[in-house]
């Protein structure tokens, strides 16, 4: 269904005239309220009132982690603290962290936006909604349980952790909807599977998967394992949380809610304007936020916009799944690589898991990157000369693909560490001293 | 059905306002609100032509009407009821109504402009018991009726109204936007209103603009902007840090 078709649905030009009414306001008050935007339009000679054209945003300054960073905590509020509802905010694991505020409208926004996002992915009021994405600072628990409140689902507020308890909770309360991280739709389906409980006598019905990384083939194991149809859906704590873009069921990418944010897509290292349809960096501007307006904010995912139009019959953009983060970028002898391309790779071939890990050492001068990967328990017991002719083939695979070596390990399953939240694949073992 | 793309306007050198974009869609009612000397009524006179625009598009149905005379504008199908009711207060009730057609006046229209005449006084009662009065003796209330039924008689689709609430006393105000809402829901006319009593004006509207200094700060749906503290302040007259 459609949660609102008079906007998912629009032409075109109708679009672009409500983004660029938006954008002017939201314009108009950055630089009376903001004061970081203030003096930055004016070192910059920017004059607000001469924005014309979408295509005008490309003259705006972009904003940073830093600078939020830097004006923390509420430095960059466009509304008085007293008129703000809600604080959020982000993980900081590096450096302080980021707060965003929310006016009773933003919350209001907010909410129609998961309702979209949830509603696409197949969520109606005859639904039971189990979100098992953290409650708290981090934006993914409550924004997803206003929208499906909106909507009308059955909201199980199971939050994140205590896994068996969430099978069983799955089992008990007859869960069709699970709202998770694609890892963690995998941790509960070998929970499920120690538990001695049957996906198929679950009522699961969707996965909504978000807040991390994932490939088309941790979407089929999960699609395979829990009996579900498992969409993508993308938010960052800083611009809003979940509801910026999310999948319907065709599975085609993510339509990006443009009525309410403005798209771009940069190359990272000129911040100059992507080629339609390359990948680059996704580059936000807040349209209709009252209390925290960003301007051009970097979001360091990256992605690439899809052309064409949905056979959904939404009209907004869509975006492809997230590819990596700019930062979790790594970069071996030289190339860079995303943990994403590597765990493509695992999953097409048969025989291993999803579950992997990626470890980056030295080996004199020279870079050493190893792959863990948890391989299917019989390969590895039984037929120990197939598993070498795995071993060789994701080595190959590897190297073909990604134009670097690495070293592959098979291991037993469940021996790889399990994330409840984010998942970390990546370990940087590498000096950088002499 | 009506789009305004980054409009300025100038008188002399004082600029009235500033890059304004706005869209009415068929059917809806939309507030544009804002303090004195906003830029509210600047807009609507250059909607229906009585200014012209430095730079900027006004697209009316599809049609670029930037630069169309008023009376071609209103042939179009866009009537403004000017601030200030401006009734021709010597003329009867009646004769104000038929000043009203004179865009639609042809030979064998004498009909039909009598029917439509006759329709306004169905739906403003008091002007039919009025009709032969001179408009300059009915009181505020009745005279922004007077107008509104004047602007009707040009079969409008769109209508820009501009302070009918202005003088009125609140149970006239709420009397002629009830009228408004009616006239959306009997004749499917839009409506663009233009209000300095930006809490009634929301009430009826289905989205809202806020103008100050000729630019928009802000959009939305009438309920958020109801809920805006901003505008709670600003015109809706509440003192919040009380």
């Amino acid at each position: 269904m459609i949660w609102q078709p008079k906007y998912e649905t629009m032409d075109r030009a109708a679009l672009e005239q409500l983004q660029l009414e938006r954008l002017q306001a939201t314009l108009t008050r950055v630089s009376r309220n903001v004061p970081f935007y203030r003096m930055k339009f004016e070192e910059m000679g920017i004059d607000p009132d001469e924005f014309r054209s979408l295509e005008d945003v490309r003259r705006l300054p972009f904003t940073g982690k830093a600078d939020l960073r830097d004006n923390y905590p509420y430095g960059m509020f466009a509304v008085p603290l007293r008129e703000v509802v809600r604080l959020h905010a982000s993980s900081g694991t590096t450096g302080k962290p980021v707060v965003g505020g929310y006016t009773k409208n933003d919350i209001a926004r907010w909410t129609e936006l998961t309702a979209r996002v949830l509603s696409a992915a197949g969520v109606t009021k005859d639904d039971v909604i189990q979100i098992t994405l953290a409650y708290g600072l981090f934006t993914g628990g409550f924004g997803f349980h206003y929208g499906a409140e909106l909507i009308g689902a059955s909201v199980i507020p199971s939050s994140s952790g205590n896994t068996r308890r969430q099978v069983a909770i799955m089992q008990d309360y007859k869960t069709t909807t699970l709202v998770s991280t694609p890892s963690y739709a995998l941790y509960l389906a070998d929970t499920m599977d120690e538990m001695g409980v049957n996906a198929n006598a679950l009522g699961l019905k969707y996965a909504l998967c978000g807040a991390e990384v994932w490939s088309e083939g941790m979407r089929r194991e999960i699609q395979d394992r829990l009996k579900v149809v498992a969409t993508d859906n993308y938010g960052i704590s800083e611009v809003m949380g979940p509801g910026i873009a999310g999948e319907c069921q065709e599975r085609a990418g993510l339509h990006l809610n443009e009525d309410h944010f403005l798209v771009e897509i940069i190359n990272p290292e000129t911040c100059a304007p992507a080629e339609p349809g390359q990948v680059g960096e996704l580059v936000l501007t807040t349209l209709t936020k009252e209390a925290f307006p960003l301007i051009r904010y970097r979001t360091g995912d990256l992605t690439r916009l899809l052309p064409g139009i949905c056979a959904c019959g939404r009209t907004f953009m869509r975006m492809e799944r997230v590819l990596g983060r700019a930062d979790d970028m790594f970069t071996v002898k030289g190339v860079n690589v995303f943990p994403s391309q590597v765990e493509a790779v695992l999953c097409s071939i048969k025989g291993l898991t999803p579950h992997y890990q990626i470890e980056l050492d030295r080996e004199g001068p020279l870079d050493k990157a190893t792959v863990f990967v948890e391989a299917d328990a019989e390969l590895l017991v039984d037929r120990i000369r197939e598993a070498q002719a795995v071993q060789e083939t994701t080595r190959k695979r590897l190297f073909s693909e990604l134009g670097v070596h690495f070293e592959v390990k098979l291991m037993e399953g469940k021996t790889l560490t399990r994330f409840e939240g984010k998942a970390r694949r990546v370990k940087d073992k590498r000096t950088f001293s002499a | 059905m009506l789009t305004l793309k980054n409009v300025d306007v100038h008188y002399g050198r004082i600029q009235a306002a500033k890059r304004v974009s706005l869209h009415v869609d068929p059917g809806e009612i939309v507030a544009l609100i804002g303090g004195n000397g906003a830029g509210k009524t600047t807009l609507l006179c250059t909607i229906s032509g009585l200014i012209r625009p430095s730079t900027g598009s006004v697209t009316f149905a599809g049609a670029d009407i930037t630069r169309h005379s008023p009376e071609r504008i209103v042939a179009q199908g866009l009537s403004h009821v000017p601030e200030g009711r401006l009734v021709f207060a010597p003329l009867s009730v009646a004769d104000n109504l038929l000043l009203g057609s004179y865009s639609r006046h042809k030979f064998g229209q004498g009909q039909a402009i009598e029917a439509d005449i006759s329709a306004i006084y169905d739906m403003f009662p008091v002007l039919g018991e009025r009709r032969n009065q001179p408009a300059g003796t009915l009181s505020g209330g009745e005279q922004q009726m007077l107008s509104i039924g004047r602007a009707l008689m040009a079969k409008p689709r769109l209508l820009l109204l501009d302070e009918p609430s202005m003088g009125l006393a609140p149970n006239i105000t709420r009397d002629i936007f009830r009228h408004v809402v009616s006239l959306r829901e009997s004749l499917g006319l839009t409506v663009l209103l233009v209000e300095q009593n930006a809490r009634s004006a929301l009430k009826i509207a289905d989205r809202g603009y806020v103008l100050e200094t000729g630019r928009v700060i802000l959009q939305g749906q009438a309920a958020e902007l109801l809920a805006n503290r901003d505008v709670q302040r600003a015109y809706l007259g509440r003192d919040l840090d009380a």
